[in-house]
Parts: C-alpha cells; structure tokens; sequence
C-alpha cells in the first residue's frame, strides 16, 4: 500500500461529499432516467407509462415481449458498458497523462476488432458463440504487443505506451482491411460488428459482461490513490514510495480487460471511452476517486442515449449506438475544447 | 567529434559529411524511384514486349500494346508517383508545424472531409460521382481543414501543436460517424466504398493525373518556398518571432500547402494512410531537419513507396488487384512499432 | 467381339451413364419431387440445420429477394420483408404479386423487433448474411436458412424446393419449378436455333460496376451460371474451391478486362452516371474488346440481374438476355404442366 504520509496527504480519514461528489451522485440518476426514459423508442413504439409498466409484466404480451427480450438487454448493455469503457478510458488517460489516449487509440480496439474480423469472414460457419471470445482474445494480444514492445530498460514510459499503442492499432487496422477485402462475401457482416451495434444483445451477453465490470471496476477502487500521485509523473511518485512499474502494469491490465470485455460483446464502440473522462475531468476534476466513477456514468449516459436514438429514429433501419455517440457527442466536445483546453 | 583546436576543421568536415550523405539519399531513392516507376510501368495482366513499353511510355500510339502502357499503365505509375509524393511531403510540413511526430495529414480532417464528401457523391446524390473528383475532395478536406484549424486558433489559449492534433482527430471521429452513417443509412453496398477506402491507384487514368498534378505541382512549390521559414520556426516560436517571422501566416501557409497536396491526392487516389506519417521520419533519418534537403527527398521517398506497394499489391490475390493502401499500412504501422519502441519519434 | 452385343452394349453403357447422371443430380441437391402427400408435420434441410415445421405457415418473413420472388411464385405473401428500405429495388414482376407488407430493415441488419413484432410462424434466411442473428431468429419464430447472396444457379433453385416443402405448397412448387425448366428449355432451344444448332460459342461477361469497382461475377456466382444452364457459356472461370464459392467475384482493372477479351458484355450499373463502364467506354482500347467491336455490350437492369436470383427473376433475366442477343422474344408464360 502507499506510504503513510501519502496516505493522510491525498485520503482524508472520512470521504467528505464536497460538490464533485453530489454531481457523481446525480450523474448515475441520470442513468437510471434515461434507461427508464428511453424504454419505448425501438422500431416498435410502446408508450411511455406502458412501457415502464410493461418491464414488469403488466401490459399486452407484444409490449411485454419488446421491453423484457429485446430493449432490457440493450439497456443494460448500454448501462454497463458505458461504465467499462468510461472508466477504462479515464484508466488509460491517467496512465498515459495523454488526453488522447483511450483503448480506441492504444490497440485494444482494434486488437479485438481484428480478432472478430478473423472469426467472421475467415472462419464463417464457426460457431457464434466464439465471437466474444475472438475480440476478446484480439484485444488481450494486441494490448500484450504493446506493453512488451514499449518495455525498455525495466519499464514503460507514458509517452512510449501512447505512440506503442497507436502504432499497433494502425497495424492491426491494416490487417483488418487486407482481411476484408481478401474475403470480400463478409464484408457487410463485419462492417456492422465494426460499427458498434447493439442491435442483437440479447441476455446472454449482459450475463457475460457483468462479472468483468462487476469484479474489475471495484477493483481499480484499491488503485485510486496510486494513480492520483502517478500522475505527478514517475520521479515524484518512485519517490513518495508508489511502485511505479507495477501499479502502471495492473491498472493498464485491468483497463484493458475491462475494455476488451466491453468491445467483446457490443462491437467496436470509439468515442466514449475517449470523451466521457474528458467530460468528467471538467465537471469533478482529476482525482480518480470521483473522476472514474463520473467517467462511467458519463459513458452510460452517453451510450443509452445513443442506443435509443439508434434504435427509433431510422427504424426499421438501425443506426449503431457508436456512429450516433460519435455524431452527438462530438460538438459538445468541440464546444468544450474551445473554452477549456 | 574532433577536439576544440581543431574545431573549424572538424566543422567543415562535420558538413561535408552531411552533404555527402545528403546527397547519397537523394541518389539512392532516386534510383529506387525510377527502378519502381520502370518495373510498374512493365508488368501486367497482358505480355508486352520491351521496345513496345519505352515507345509507349513517350507515345501514345496505335497499337494496342503501345496503348496500353500509354492509356493504363503510365498514369497508374505517374499518379503513384505524385500521390505518393505529396502524401510524404504533406506529412513532413505536417509534423514540422504541430512539432508533433504523429502529425499526418489524416489528424488535420483532410482525409475524412474528402471521404465523406465521396461518400455522398455516391450513394445520396449520383450524379454527383461525376463531377471532378478532386474539386469535391478539396470542398470536404478544405472544409474539415478549416474547421479543425478554426478550433484550434480561436478556443482559449490560441493555437498549439497539442489543440490542433486533439481538435483533429475528433473531427476525424465526427466524420468517421457521419460515413458510417450515410453508408448504413443510404446504402447496403459499403463494401465498395471501402475498396476506395484503403487507398489505391488501381483504377488510375489520365483524366486523375491531369485533375491532380496542378494542385500538386503547386503543393511542392508551395512547400519548398516553405523550407526556410519552417527551418526557422523549428527554432522555436519565440526564437522565430525575435528574428522576424510571421508565424501565424507562416503555419496558414502551411496548412494550405497540407490541404492542397492532401486535398487532391486524396480527390484521385482515395486515403492512403501512413505514407505522411512514416516517410518523414526515414527521410530525419538520412538528412536530418533541415527542410530545404528534407522535402525534396520526402517527395522521392514517398513516390518510391508507394510505387513499390503498389507492385506487391497487385500480387497478392488472385481475385482482385488490391488497392496499394493494403500494402503501405502494415508496412508503416510495423516501421511506426519499431520507431516508436525506441522513442526515436522527436521532431 | 460378337457383332450383335454391341448395340445392347452401347445401350446398356448409355443407360448407365444416364442413371449416373441423375444421381449426380440429385447429389447436387436438387429434388424436383416433394415425394410424399401434404403432411402436418415435415422437416426441411437448410444449410445451417433441420427445421421441424407443424401446420401451414401464414405469416412469413423472408430476408432475401430470392426468397420472396419464390414464395409469391407460388402464392404464399410474406407479411415482412428485408428489402433494404426500398420497395423499389423488388423487381416489378413481384413487387406487383406481393402486396402490403412491413419492410424489417437491411438485408444486412434486420430489425429483431420488428420481425418478432409481426408474429410470423416460419422465417426464412440467407445463410450467409444471417448467420449472427440465427439464433436469436429461431428464437422468434422457426428459422430455415437458405443459400442465395453469391451462391450459383442450382443452390438458388434448391433453395425454392425448400421453401416449397416449408410453406406446405410441395406440389405447386413442384409444378413451378417443372414450369420453370420448360421455360428454360425454351431459352435453351432459342439459343440452339439462333446459333444454327452449334450452340453460342462467344463468351459472355456479366460484370457491376460503380465508381472504382468493375466487378466480374464468375461462372461460381448466379447470373453466369443461370446464363450457363441456357447455354451461354461464362467468360471468367473460377475454379471451385471453397474460397472462390465463397468469392465468386474477380475485380478487375482495364487490362485485366482486355485480358479477358469476352465475346458478349451484361454490364450493370450501379449508378446512372460515373461508372467505370462510363469512363472506360470513352477511351481508345475499349474498341478493342471483341464484344465492344460487335457491338455485343449491353447495359442491363442491376436489381433484376444481380440482386433478385428468384425463379420469376431468372426467367426474366434469360428473357432478356435472349432478346438482346438474339432479338427473339421468347415468352415466359408459363406453361401448363399436369400435377405430379
């Protein structure tokens, strides 16, 4: 654990609820709303008191079959993927001390974009249940490269895993593409799997997902303070007595677990691991004991939105959760560049 | 180096050797350039004689062999040659004036302006897939440009290399959303769109060349009359400004430059990532910082590349000529692996 | 040998080949006779599993074009439809037989709720395209998946047998299917009389091209091989391993085309303007081509010939593909065949 005097300096004995704290808090009510608030908006429309009612069994068997078998699954995906990929994005950029960094940029993405690719146009018939586990796998490796290719003299440096990173995910991008258009029948498969849809989640998929952000998340809560004084840079936290190499090594495996999971069952979702901590920064500042959790949320919210927009605008054309994140979100995070940077 | 008394020697020879070694590359890649224009030039799906392919290079002709090489063939190696040529050169101006290693073209928007104003050329509005390629890329990359620019400048604290690489790539994301979406939304054929996507010369003729090599002769001039002043603002922005350089108009221009070589690049040749971002750094390698050296060679390092990835793409499925852009980005992502493990990516 | 064993040779030798052959034809799949009489409960093959189906189904969704043209062939109207959004890319012949329906989406990306908002008791998918949302598809209603985004000629016409026995309609998809060979027939015997009894011996080329793409489908791919079964032989042959069925498309440049050198051109264009066929059309070695210099190309209809592959739209396709070639218009009413 951390040195004492580290320990008194950046934990106070009883957590005080100061502001950042009341806005985490109202963050995840937001959650709650829009999950609730957006039961009803699919390619079949079921009211809004009734859909709510429907959750629970009560209303026409059509509505109750929508809102249980096909909008519940997607919003608990959306729910809970938002948080892996806000709170592994939030991980990654603390890491890194680079505002751009994500698992988007640093390969894990694309790792398991590529994994998912291979299984879906090189081995079609192969059983689906192997999806998940391809990009999974897929993300895990490529994440590996990078780690042991930026490993020099003994260690890492933030800057290395950074450009690493991004070199890998444009390698495993140009494979992606050499593998598309080699087994050209898949393409349109493998381009709706590579858009982030969560058009087909059903329950089994939330069942998967939920140990990883159950266990992982809580996790990374035993490395919050390790990671508020990395952020001082290596010296300075060698020096109060963090041990560098291996909280940046445990928390990189679990952000890149917990983002490769996350991909793993909902596609290839950019964007709001790479946004939702920079929101988060702005609105509870950069100690990650707020800054994580603010950061989940964020990616909940911003993902059951986009999942709901998705899925009613166009019906019955489905527009992917990640295409629609990218267009909504990315004007406000224009308009927040030109104030803050 | 050589020891303090004989510094002035040392100096001067410490030059010489530069130049020496400067102009090595250039005659190296040159020849590796000329050898790839002349091998792409000579290979195809039809046997063509060695005399009928000189003759056709010069000629156009009236046999069909002379035709060939002179219709299909040439323009194929020549818009390899200019694209390849401007994507470097393009990327080296780009990474000089962020002071970023990863800046490329592709960070500015320009890329993806011109796609998704391709992407609704072909499928919304047909006719459009007519028009000028490279007057629609340059309307979609310059628009990106300016954004990503206007971002960048105007928000608090003025522009930086760290803003203008930020407020580009979430362009980039925007754009990249808004593809996707026209191509779901509108169409189920993406996969064609995506052929174009990885980048490629396969299907080049002479009405791209003519289309593209004004703004891309203008881009190099532009770019070489740039040497200097980008040598001095290298220097650093206060240094500059003490020795009276405009930086403001210095980086304008050089975004213009970036846009008119990408902008029209991209219009005939679709995005052919990693060129801009590798060739720089092979060509620090060689000749160091000095841009008026750098820039040049960038072009003929570039032209070779592409040239060669071209060749090799073409070769390795039986079904489809594969557009060189498969070929160029694994090899300059592994390249990029390689420079970056040895952080050897400062400006 | 004695002289008199030679005839009940040679028709003991000739009657073996031709059993051969009719065992070949139906290893390859194709079962012109359902067999048994109407039956409450029969299991059909698709390609990704057996399907158990009880009753007459109602309400069917089917996910291909191909699918729905042979369906409405023998007079079963889907209630949902994967038709991209476009009611019009359904060719007219059976957009005018299928009358209200729901659309569910992209043929790529069906709508799940919306399938299962319609309560259908029998979906039928592409066994290509599909292949991800199977399970949950079976999990809607029962699912059979059949073969017909860039499968041949025969698979698309087992692909009707099938729907057939699933729809309960056996015996008129039987008789159409047997209606459908005499037409074919007819195509066939036009293009014997058009070429004097020796058969075409011109190659044709059936390419889509946009933009950038010209691409070729070849003998693998289903307009080559429905245009084959009618005697027009293929001008790009792939051979059949399993990664050309799956990609029974060559992409080609300009030199690989005057490679190629076909004697006949279907050139469908994905837009009106700003094809390659456009662009390459305008220039010197075009002529080249032995089918540009006998005026052999011809620009054809896209959402009949490439995207439909339906019996109605095969016929459709041969019908026109005779006409243009050798301006005879062969009919393709259907003829009267006695019930099996």
């Amino acid at each position: 654990m951390s040195a004492t005097p580290v320990a008194a300096a950046a934990a106070p004995a009883v957590p005080r609820l100061g502001r950042p704290g009341l806005v985490v808090i109202g963050l995840f009510t937001l959650c709650l709303l829009a999950a609730f608030g957006t039961m009803g908006l699919g390619a079949v429309r079921v009211p809004q008191p009734h859909a709510i009612e429907a959750l629970f069994g009560h209303g026409t068997p059509d509505q109750v079959r929508t809102i249980r078998d096909y909008e519940l699954p997607r919003i608990l995906i959306a729910f809970l993927v938002g948080i892996g990929l806000g709170v592994s994005g939030g991980v990654i950029q603390g890491l890194t001390r680079n505002a751009l960094a994500a698992p988007d940029t640093i390969g894990v993405v694309k790792g398991a974009a590529l994994g998912a690719v291979i299984l879906l146009l090189a081995y079609p018939r192969a059983a689906l249940s192997y999806l998940p586990l391809a990009a999974f796998v897929g993300g895990i490796a490529a994440m590996a490269v990078v780690y042991l290719v930026a490993f020099r003299h003994g260690g890492t440096t933030p800057v290395r895993l950074v450009l690493v990173g991004v070199a890998v995910s444009a390698f495993c991008e140009s494979v992606i593409r050499y593998v598309m258009l080699h087994e050209a029948k898949g393409i349109g498969q493998a381009l709706v799997w590579l858009s982030g849809s969560l058009a087909s989640i059903d329950m089994q998929s939330v069942y998967q997902i939920l140990p990883w952000i159950g266990v992982l998340t809580p996790l990374l809560a035993l490395f919050v303070y390790k990671l508020d004084v990395m952020g001082l840079g290596d010296d300075m936290a060698a020096g109060l007595g963090v041990p560098v190499e291996w909280t940046r090594r445990i928390t990189l495996v679990i952000a890149v677990l917990l983002a490769s999971a996350c991909v793993s069952v909902a596609g290839s979702i950019i964007f709001v691991s790479l946004i939702s901590p920079q929101i988060a920064r702005r609105l509870v500042g950069s100690r990650h004991g707020l800054l994580l959790p603010a950061a989940g949320a964020i990616g909940s919210l911003i993902l059951l939105v986009s999942d709901a927009i998705g899925r009613g605008a166009d019906a019955p054309i489905e527009l992917p959760a990640g295409m629609v994140a990218a267009i909504i979100g990315a004007p406000y995070f224009v308009y927040l560049l030109m104030r803050k940077l | 180096m050589s020891a303090v008394p004989a510094a002035g020697a040392g100096a001067a020879s410490a030059a010489l050797a530069r130049r020496i070694r400067a102009a090595a590359a250039f005659a190296a890649f040159t020849a590796l350039a000329l050898g790839g224009f002349v091998w792409s030039v000579s290979i195809g799906p039809e046997h063509i004689g060695f005399w009928t392919i000189v003759q056709g290079t010069f000629v156009q002709g009236h046999s069909t062999g002379q035709l060939i090489v002179h219709i299909i063939r040439l323009p194929r190696a020549l818009l390899a040659v200019l694209c390849g040529g401007a994507f470097a050169v393009a990327g080296a101006v780009m990474q000089s004036v962020t002071r970023n290693p990863l800046g490329a073209p592709e960070i500015l928007g320009v890329t993806w302006g011109a796609a998704v104003v391709a992407a609704i050329a072909t499928t919304i509005v047909p006719s459009l897939a007519g028009v000028n390629a490279v007057w629609l890329s340059f309307a979609g990359g310059g628009a990106a440009a300016l954004l990503v620019y206007g971002i960048a400048r105007y928000g608090r604290g003025g522009m930086s290399p760290a803003r203008l690489a930020l407020a580009g790539y979430t362009i980039t994301l925007v754009l990249w959303g808004l593809v996707q979406g026209i191509l779901i939304a509108f169409t189920q054929d993406s996969d064609k769109f995506f052929f174009w996507l990885v980048g490629g010369v396969t299907t080049a003729e002479w009405r791209q060349v003519h289309a593209a090599y004004p703004w891309l002769v203008g881009g190099f001039l532009l770019a070489l009359l740039l040497a200097r002043p980008l040598n001095v603002l290298a220097l650093g922005d206060d240094v500059a400004r003490g020795l009276g350089q405009n930086i403001g108009r210095t980086r304008f221009l050089a975004l213009v430059c970036v846009v008119l070589l990408t902008g029209a690049a991209v219009g005939v040749a679709g995005p052919i990532a990693f060129v801009g971002l590798i060739v720089p750094h092979i060509v620090r390698k060689f000749v160091g910082n000095n841009h008026l050296v750098a820039l040049p060679l960038s072009m003929i390092v570039g032209a070779a590349l592409v040239l060669y990835a071209d060749i090799v793409a073409r070769h390795l499925d039986s079904h489809v000529e594969m557009p060189c852009g498969v070929v160029v980005a694994p090899i300059g992502s592994a390249l990029f692996i390689y420079l970056a493990r040895r952080e050897k990516v400062v400006a | 040998m004695k002289k008199w064993l030679v005839a009940p040779a040679l028709l003991a030798a000739l009657a073996a080949a031709a059993s051969a052959g009719a065992v070949a034809a139906q290893k390859a799949g194709f079962d012109p006779t359902c067999g048994t009489a109407r039956a409450a409960s029969r299991t059909v093959n698709g390609t990704l599993g057996s399907l158990t189906i009880h009753g007459t189904p109602t309400r069917v969704v089917a996910l291909e074009f191909s699918f729905v043209d042979d369906l409405v062939q023998v007079g079963v109207r889907p209630v949902g439809v994967a038709d991209d959004n476009k009611p019009s890319e359904i060719i007219p012949g059976i957009r005018a037989k299928l009358g209200a329906y729901t659309s569910v989406g992209l043929r790529s990306a069906p709508n799940l709720e919306t399938i299962a908002s319609l309560h259908p008791d029998l979906i039928i998918a592409d066994a290509t395209r599909d292949v991800k949302i199977y399970n949950q598809l079976k999990q809607i209603a029962p699912t059979v998946a059949l073969d017909s985004l860039q499968e041949a000629y025969l698979p698309n016409l087992h692909a009707a047998v099938v729907i057939g026995q699933a729809v309960n309609r056996c015996g008129a998809m039987a008789r159409r299917i047997a209606q459908d060979k005499i037409v074919m027939q007819r195509m066939k015997a036009a293009v014997m009389k058009a070429t004097g009894g020796k058969g075409e011996t011109r190659k044709a080329m059936f390419v889509v091209t946009t933009n950038n793409l010209w691409n070729v489908h070849s003998n693998l791919a289903y307009t080559p091989s429905l245009l084959q079964a009618i005697g027009i032989p293929p001008a790009n042959v792939l051979p059949p391993t399993s990664h050309n069925v799956g990609n029974p498309y060559i992409v080609m440049t300009e030199e690989d085309l005057l490679n190629s050198n076909p004697g006949i051109m279907f050139v469908a264009k994905q837009t009106p303007t700003g094809t390659l066929y456009d662009t390459w059309s305008q220039d010197q070695l075009f002529p080249t081509i032995d089918a540009v210099k006998n005026h052999q190309v011809y620009v054809v209809n896209t959402n009949l010939w490439s995207k439909a592959r339906g019996l109605l739209a095969g016929e459709q396709i041969c019908q026109q593909a005779v006409h243009l070639l050798y301006h005879k218009f062969v009919s393709i009413a259907l003829p009267d065949v006695s019930s099996s």
